[in-house]
């Protein structure tokens, strides 16, 4: 009877895992860790966070914070890829402040600099991009 | 220190020459004192002169006196002229919508500005600093805090600010 249940138990492992497979083949998950393009003057930041957060450099990570205060809000986006490099840039746009504030735990985030300063941020949330 | 960073935002210069521009106002202010030192010590000597007068003692004196009263004056100066300017800036112009409110503490501007310049001097941005940036940028106008935190961006990705906990730096 022991030796059926373990029999049993280890099937439906064996079937979780497949089934797990399969979804993510299906959705076809995306996976992007940190990285730049253009120049440290002008370019931009990308990455998802969930690349970022389980990668084994333990370098990685992005993010963009939005501050609130009296005078005004504003966004402040960072990151740090493998090699340790950091990147980042400010705007109080709304626009730009309002697309930060549209970020989930997961997906994925790039942002692009011009002298420091944002030029646009962009934020994906989907079904690609798993928690 | 406050008046001198009124004087520094309200100028709406480059937040890059906070230091600059406290340098200025104290070299304008050494320069009137110096020349009004120049002229009163020329004008007792003058006058020992004239008297017939050579004794080097006498004249040294003199100079000496001339000089503790210049040095007064200059502080006095300095004192007056960056108050001056500081009250002049304090002035909310209506033209751009600002009012007293909205100024903020633009002394947080200039200590924030040498914070950033001390640190891209040395490369590296602790903890400690992000600490007194945050106090700094917390209470000052927003388009100066706005300069500054770009102003620090630039310096991140140009590799001149790093943040030595792998931290964002603000």
């Amino acid at each position: 009877m022991k030796s059926m249940n373990r029999f049993m138990a280890a099937g439906a492992l064996v079937g979780a895992l497949v089934l797990v497979a399969g979804v993510v083949k299906a959705g076809g998950t995306y996976y992007a860790p940190v990285s730049y393009s253009g120049t440290a003057t002008a370019g931009t930041a990308s990455g998802t966070l969930t690349t970022a957060r389980n990668s084994s450099d333990s370098n990685q990570w992005i993010l963009c914070s939005v501050t609130g205060s009296t005078t005004g809000n504003s966004v402040q986006c960072t990151a740090q890829d493998a090699a340790g490099t950091f990147r980042s840039c400010v705007s109080s746009a709304a626009s730009l402040v309002q697309t930060a504030l549209g970020m989930t735990s997961y997906g994925h985030l790039s942002f692009t600099w011009s002298s420091g300063a944002c030029t646009q941020i962009k934020v994906t949330n989907g079904s690609r991009f798993l928690p | 220190m406050f008046l001198l960073g009124a004087a520094a935002g309200a100028a709406g210069m480059s937040l890059r020459g906070g230091a600059e521009r406290e340098a200025a106002v104290r070299a304008a202010a050494f320069q009137v004192a110096t020349q009004q030192q120049l002229a009163r010590v020329e004008q007792a000597c003058g006058a020992q002169v004239r008297a017939g007068s050579t004794d080097p003692a006498a004249v040294a004196g003199l100079v000496s006196a001339q000089l503790r009263d210049s040095l007064a004056t200059l502080e006095a100066r300095t004192a007056s002229s960056v108050a001056n300017l500081g009250e002049n800036a304090k002035a909310p112009n209506p033209a751009r919508g600002e009012d007293a409110d909205s100024e903020g503490n633009l002394e947080n501007v200039v200590l924030a500005q040498k914070l950033l310049d001390d640190a891209v001097s040395v490369r590296r941005w602790t903890p400690e600093n992000r600490e007194r940036m945050r106090t700094f940028l917390a209470s000052m106008p927003a388009s100066e805090r706005d300069q500054i935190m770009v102003s620090m961006a630039h310096h991140v990705n140009l590799g001149e600010l790093v943040p030595t906990d792998s931290q964002p730096p603000y």
